[in-house]
């Protein structure tokens, strides 16, 4: 088996080094620095220094505190947009990937093909690395972080250079390291001279059995990884802001990254949650719906900021977070034919009534629905357009007024003119809501047309007008 | 130096060309009133213009003015938008009108504000064939911003305002006023103004649908 290791050895600083400052990565308590950057180690600043130290050396030094989490979330992003160039792949925390390089033999003949290709994004992320190969993934990984730049598939020129690896380059605790020095065993290849039952004396069986991992002697099982199927991200404003115009770029990039999570997938979101966290509120949660489901970044934006526009912060946004709530395959029967222009005005008009929808609230846009009852105020009713309940349609074939009148105005005078009627409606002994009404059509005296009934006591009311 | 008199004349901003008359394309869609459709330029209510009507009540018969109009945009599968009206619809009298229902929608806003953003964002896009709106406060400048919108769009668009503020200036190209006639079942319509035709004040009557069947 051939594995490649891929070694980030300073993800976090590649992440957040953006501009020409020094930076350096702090951790502990009383911090110390972490890891310089080159430009903070010409300046002579060193991993173990002391914060003041490194600020006498460098004044305009820009700290980033260590954080594990995060390191993760990068290394996985890392994984996710290498996933589309080399899987299987695995994620070794907190610094590195593993690829099986040779199920890979297919579309890098060579492994110096793959390691091109993945130099060439890496740098394009703007992320340092050092990559080498190795017939076990211990073997690849010690290699790699070691600096030594094997890339080969012939497993006697690994073995080799595996052997020729100090004893220091191994993450064995360094207890075990000064003891295997002092005794002479310099380099690996020494300690592969010595008679196993010894070595596995002197390193103790769990170090004997790394060793023999090392070696591919002994199998090492992997985690392959996988990307997420729901798309989660959030990100820390730089400066606290209620302003939604300050919103506007970081919501960019998040949806930004959504685009490229479901173009990858080859999916569409019809349902995204945005929460802005408050520093000292509960978070704000927006729901944006779009019916047929969308992945561009532009028509989320226009959604996101026409729901913001209308929205009352309660207090400063100090982080966004983006989540998908459902997404849906790309259908593929669905044909962008120039002249099907049927199709094109129906997601025109969705893509309207979306946009009325996220700025004046869900239930401001509706439609109207039959249920079958001959109550004329319980037979139709209006609802929130998109949630098209089956509409029994029925023809009536008695005219009914435009606009109903609810509840019901009692009759003040008397009409000038008499138009139609009488028509009975009797009907809801079923349910305790029982009317019976006699319904005229009239001409009241100042021109409106109304639709009249007189109920069981003689009371007259005006249930309707005809516009 | 002499200043050329044509020249100073074309400079004139109060001169009005023809060439700036937008009506010439403008398209109608017949009212179903063979009196009205003779009346209004475009033979029929104007697409892309907006249409402000000044209605003293409800419920005296305006919409049979636009029946007809809400009935073809419907069923050529275009969108017929109600923004804010007076009452809600009654979905049966819409089927009495032969208005397919999926194609209805009605917008309801809480403020003035939201009340002109949605009639903007209909009256400008064309997806949305016709609205009617009903607006309760009624200023020249926002009615200017939507006839500036419509005017990109073939989307036919109504403004309903009360009557009383009829004899305020107007940005919108047509403006009808309508009036019942008390105890009878007719409607008189008044065109205030109308843009590529006939200026001036002129009195429609026009028969209503219940038909006439004395109790």
């Amino acid at each position: 088996m051939l594995w490649f290791y891929l070694h980030l050895p300073s993800l976090l600083l590649d992440h957040h080094c953006r501009d020409s400052a020094p930076m350096a990565l702090c951790t502990g308590t009383p911090p110390v620095i972490l890891q310089p950057d080159n430009q903070a180690q010409k300046m002579g600043v060193q991993a173990g220094q002391s914060l003041a130290t490194a600020r006498a050396l460098s004044p305009d030094l820009t700290l980033i505190a260590f954080n594990k989490v995060r390191q993760t979330e990068l290394l996985e992003q890392v994984a996710e947009k290498l996933y589309q160039l080399a899987a299987p792949l695995a994620l070794w925390p907190p610094d590195g990937l593993l690829i099986r390089a040779d199920r890979l033999c297919h579309l890098y003949p060579e492994p110096g093909d793959l390691a091109t290709v993945l130099m060439q994004h890496l740098s394009q992320l703007g992320l340092n690395s050092r990559m080498a190969t190795g017939t076990s993934p211990r073997m690849a990984r010690l290699l790699a972080r070691h600096g030594t730049s094997v890339c080969t598939d012939d497993p006697e020129t690994m073995h080799h250079a595996l052997c020729q690896l100090p004893v220091t380059a191994t993450d064995w605790p360094q207890k075990v390291r000064q003891r295997l020095t002092r005794m002479g065993l310099h380099h690996l290849k020494d300690l592969l001279e010595c008679c196993p039952a010894e070595l596995a004396s002197r390193l103790g069986p769990e170090l004997y059995n790394d060793f023999q991992r090392m070696l591919g002697r002994s199998s090492d099982p992997v985690q392959e990884f996988h990307p997420q199927t729901a798309f989660h991200r959030s990100l820390t404003l730089n400066r606290e802001s209620q302003n939604t115009d300050h919103l506007q770029g970081p919501l960019e990039h998040l949806l930004e990254s959504l685009e490229a999570f479901l173009r990858q997938r080859q999916r569409l979101c019809d349902r995204l949650r945005l929460t802005l966290h408050h520093p000292e509120h509960r978070p704000t949660t927006l729901e944006l719906e779009t019916r047929q489901g969308e992945s561009r970044a532009v028509a989320f934006l226009e959604l996101a900021l026409l729901r913001l526009a209308s929205l009352n912060l309660p207090d400063d946004v100090q982080a966004l977070s983006l989540a998908t709530a459902r997404t849906i395959a790309i259908e593929t029967t669905v044909s962008h034919d120039l002249f099907n222009s049927d199709e094109s005005q129906q997601q025109a008009r969705q893509a309207l009534l979306h946009r009325l929808s996220a700025r004046l609230g869900r239930d401001s846009i509706q439609c109207p629905g039959r249920r079958p009852d001959p109550r004329p105020e319980r037979c139709a009713y209006w609802q929130p357009a998109g949630e098209r309940g089956a509409h029994a349609a029925q023809r009536s074939e008695t005219t009914r007024p435009f606009w109903l009148q609810h509840p019901p105005q009692p009759l003040k005078r008397a009409p000038a003119r008499w138009l139609n009627g009488p028509e009975r409606i009797q009907s809801g002994w079923w349910d305790g809501d029982y009317v019976r009404r006699d319904y005229y059509i009239a001409l009241l005296d100042n021109g409106q047309r109304a639709w009249l009934f007189r109920n069981q006591q003689s009371q007259w009311f005006i249930h309707g007008w005809f516009g | 130096m002499a200043v050329n008199p044509r020249k100073q004349l074309e400079q004139d901003p109060r001169l009005w060309r023809a060439s700036q008359q937008k009506a010439a394309h403008i398209q109608g869609i017949a009212s179903g009133f063979e009196a009205l459709d003779r009346l209004l330029a475009a033979s029929g209510w104007p697409q892309g213009a907006l249409i402000e009507c000044h209605c003293p009540l409800n419920g005296i018969g305006e919409l049979q003015l636009f029946a007809h109009a809400m009935r073809q945009c419907t069923h050529n599968g275009e969108a017929l938008f109600w923004v804010d009206p007076p009452h809600t619809p009654y979905p049966p009298a819409m089927e009495g009108l032969e208005l397919p229902t999926e194609h209805c929608f009605m917008v309801r806003t809480d403020s003035h504000s939201d009340h002109l953003w949605a009639l903007e964002q209909l009256l400008e896009n064309n997806a949305s064939g016709m609205v009617l709106g009903w607006s309760r406060r009624r200023d020249p400048a926002s009615l200017r911003r939507l006839q500036l919108a419509l005017e990109e769009s073939r989307t036919l668009g109504v403004i309903v305002t009360p009557a009383q503020d009829a004899g305020q200036a107007s940005p919108a190209p047509l403006r009808v006023s309508i009036d019942p006639i008390p105890g009878e079942n007719r409607l008189q319509v008044t065109l205030l103004r109308q843009r590529g035709g006939q200026a001036g004040t002129r009195t429609l009557q026009l028969p209503s649908i219940i038909s006439h069947q004395p109790v």
